[in-house]
């Protein structure tokens, strides 16, 4: 079996290697993009969950939820920030994989986990 | 009697020599009446009998004057001197007997009828020499004073009389008379016509003045004085109002004086009335106006009072009394002036020094006093005041009296306090807001790099943990993690920083150059903002080395908040920049045409802003520079208004002249 491909968006270089790292270290094959209009460019086939940054220049992390889910209703998407106000926002409750920075690593692996098992299941 | 004979070759006969026969005929004369008299041919007198001049009180020079033409014109009777001239000259040029009766004035003042007669005299030839004659008194006051010629004197007096009531008909006033004892004598025409009361209406039946045309409430008091000035004998007067024809009444001052015979004796009263209507009305107004501005005054809602040149209160409002809970001269007595009293005691201590001050300074020069102050009430309860006082000049300028008012402006300053308040709060939540915003924007700064840490160090964790341990993977991914803590180690550096000086970029620029450079690099700004900036003082200022950049800052920063303060006013936005030395130092102004600075002591404190935007950071920044220079930094009032920041910096003073 191909290792699940995870595909990561950050427009902060460091936090993007880290990520791909920890998910690598976690057994996954992963695509890493600094805009959520990279990604777009590259399309979504063959990526199995989605990881974005929420604060980026151009198109935000919630625009690119959107737009994946036009594409992929069933792809399981966290959303990431720094930015704590961001958090609190009304569009941001409610919604599941939503991780403020820093969280940890073992956390957002078993929750990619557990995404991936449930679309199987 | 030249003057008889004026039209009739008067000149030949004044040359003549006296005819002594006629002089001689006189003095005969003289033996039996005592009045004689002669004259030569042409009338001029020669001889008057010393009882005849001295009855008559003349001289035989002033009967002869020429000059002033009178001769006997003086002791004639005017009524009878045509009929005696005429008959004169008749006789004189006819050689007739002269026989006239006329009346004659004596020396006792008063006229009397007296027969005068004449004839001349002739020398050899039958031509006339002179003439002698004389005059017979009628009413001698002897036996042989004719009854016909007393009767006459009477009808002359009275017709004297007349003539001296129409001249007091055609005087422009109201003249009346009385007897001794007050009874109505006379009114003259001009008091009939006026008020149109008759002497009928003017006695009262038992003979006393009725003063009928008197107002009948002023009556009594008139009839009182006049009553008392009768039996004193003391002239009276009295104002009144006075009836007129058409029966409207008018002020008028009435004076009366009494007429007295030679041994002194009140034989009338002589009275005139004049109109006073106009005087008395005008003082009325001016009374009534008066007392209509003192009630002005009393009432008007401010505490008013008025002073001497020198300061000394000479009046107080009732409002003012009434807040103080005294008048002026309570304070008095207490071993100082009235003024210093007042003030000692009213004004509050800590105001008192600056009110003293500046009331002087304008009573020494006459210039407006305003000052705000709190002002002791009745009860002890000091409010706030704003006290104004101008100087009220006479037509020379010189000042007569300060006049000055105090307005209860205790619940202004207190909303001026409570919108102070206000704005402190205002300005300390945008603070708070701007502190968020920093906590935010660093918060994110170190995040970034923490997560980066937290997620390696899962993904070391799990390569370590990895059947097998992936030991490569995870030695480059600690690598990583010292990076990511390093970078967060960064940020915080940065920010430290911030407020921290770099004292390794010193240099000895001249002042002048970074002022202007400060200036080009926000020129773009001041063009776009209509901002003129203008910069003056010594050149040639060399500092104490010194980190250009940071000083070059703290221009900036400076000019850019004289900027922003005249971003809302619409006329004369220049900004001055000043350099200049103050001994050791050099000393640098930035003031700007503003609205001046509202919080002095707190905007040098850190996060302390009125600005919409900003962290109020920059003149803590900028104090910090400054004074790790060796200089300090504060703010002033820019006269006339704006703001004036100013800060020192040490001069190199062994490079300066």
């Amino acid at each position: 079996m191909n290792k699940p491909v995870v595909a990561i968006v950050d427009d902060d270089p460091r936090v993007l290697a880290s990520l791909v790292e920890l998910l690598e270290s976690g057994g996954y094959g992963t695509r890493s993009f600094l805009s959520g209009e990279a990604l777009l460019a590259s399309g979504l086939e063959g990526v199995d969950v989605l990881i974005t940054d929420i604060g980026m220049p151009g198109a935000d992390g919630f625009e690119l939820r959107d737009l994946a889910r036009q594409t992929n209703p069933q792809l399981p998407i966290f959303l990431i920030t720094g930015r704590h106000e961001i958090a609190d926002q009304q569009r941001a409750r409610g919604i599941d994989g939503f991780l403020r920075k820093p969280f940890d690593g073992h956390t957002l692996l078993a929750a990619v986990r557990k995404a991936l098992d449930d679309r199987q299941c | 009697m030249s003057k008889f004979a004026g039209t009739s070759g008067v000149e030949s006969g004044s040359s003549r020599y006296p005819d002594i026969d006629a002089v001689q005929a006189a003095k005969v004369v003289e033996r039996i009446t005592g009045n004689a008299w002669s004259t030569d041919a042409a009338g001029n007198f020669i001889y008057v009998t010393p009882a005849a001049r001295g009855f008559f009180g003349i001289s035989l020079e002033s009967l002869n004057s020429q000059p002033d033409k009178l001769g006997w014109r003086q002791v004639i009777h005017p009524e009878d001197y045509d009929a005696a001239a005429v008959e004169w000259r008749r006789c004189l040029q006819t050689g007739e007997h002269y026989n006239v009766e006329h009346r004659m004035l004596r020396a006792s003042g008063i006229y009397g009828w007296a027969r005068n007669t004449g004839q001349p005299i002739h020398d050899g030839d039958g031509a006339i020499a002179g003439w002698y004659g004389t005059v017979i008194v009628a009413d001698y006051g002897t036996s042989t004073e004719a009854p016909d010629m007393s009767k006459r004197t009477e009808a002359a007096l009275r017709v004297r009389e007349r003539q001296l009531q129409q001249l007091i008909d055609t005087v422009p006033a109201l003249i009346w008379s009385t007897t001794a004892n007050g009874t109505p004598t006379y009114v003259n025409k001009s008091f009939a016509e006026v008020t149109g009361a008759t002497l009928e209406y003017m006695t009262a039946p038992d003979q006393s003045p009725s003063l009928g045309v008197v107002h009948p409430e002023d009556r009594a008091a008139a009839r009182e004085a006049f009553l008392h000035s009768v039996k004193a004998g003391v002239p009276y007067i009295q104002r009144y109002r006075q009836q007129r024809a058409g029966g409207n009444y008018r002020w008028t001052e009435t004076r009366a004086e009494p007429l007295r015979d030679e041994s002194g004796t009140i034989v009338k009263w002589y009275g005139v009335s004049s109109d006073i209507h106009d005087l008395i009305t005008t003082q009325e107004a001016l009374r009534e106006s008066e007392q209509h501005l003192q009630q002005l005054v009393e009432t008007l809602p401010a505490l008013i009072y008025c002073a001497l040149p020198d300061g000394k209160p000479i009046y107080r409002s009732q409002r003012l009394r009434q807040y103080l809970g005294f008048n002026l001269e309570e304070t008095d007595g207490l071993g100082k002036s009235r003024l210093d009293g007042t003030l000692d005691t009213v004004i509050h201590p800590d105001d008192l020094a600056m009110v003293k001050v500046r009331y002087a300074h304008s009573l020494a020069t006459g210039e407006p006093y305003l000052l705000r102050h709190r002002l002791r009430r009745f009860d002890g309860v000091y409010r706030w005041v704003e006290t104004r006082a101008s100087a009220m000049r006479n037509g020379d300028g010189e000042i007569v009296q300060w006049n000055g008012i105090c307005l209860d402006i205790e619940d202004q300053v207190h909303a001026q306090e409570e919108l102070s308040r206000a704005q402190e709060n205002l300005a300390r939540s945008s603070q708070a807001a701007s502190l968020a915003e920093l906590s935010a924007s660093i918060a994110h700064e170190i995040n970034q790099p923490l997560s980066a840490v937290m997620n390696y160090s899962s993904a070391c964790q799990r390569w370590l943990n990895a059947e097998p341990p992936n030991i490569d993977r995870a030695q480059k991914t600690l690598d990583r993690i010292v990076h990511s803590a390093n970078s967060a180690a960064d940020v915080i550096s940065r920010i430290r920083a911030l407020f921290k000086q770099s004292t390794d970029k010193r240099d000895s620029a001249e002042l002048g150059a970074v002022v202007r450079q400060a200036r080009d690099l926000l020129a773009e700004e001041a063009g776009r903002r209509r901002i003129a900036t203008v910069i003056e003082g010594e050149s040639g200022l060399r500092l104490v080395p010194f980190d250009r950049v940071q000083i070059q800052q703290v221009l900036v920063n400076l000019m850019r908040n004289g900027m922003d303060a005249m971003a809302s006013v619409s006329s004369e936005r220049v900004l001055h920049i000043r350099a200049c030395r103050a001994g050791d130092m050099v000393r640098v102004e930035v003031s700007d045409r503003g609205r001046g600075v509202q919080f002095p002591d707190k905007i040098f404190e850190p996060f302390f802003t009125t600005k919409d935007q900003g962290m109020g950071m920059g003149l803590a920044i900028c104090r910090s520079i400054v004074e790790s220079h060796g200089g300090r930094l504060w703010a002033e009032k820019n006269e006339p208004h704006g703001a004036k920041f100013v800060f020192t910096l040490p001069l190199d003073v062994a490079k300066m002249p």
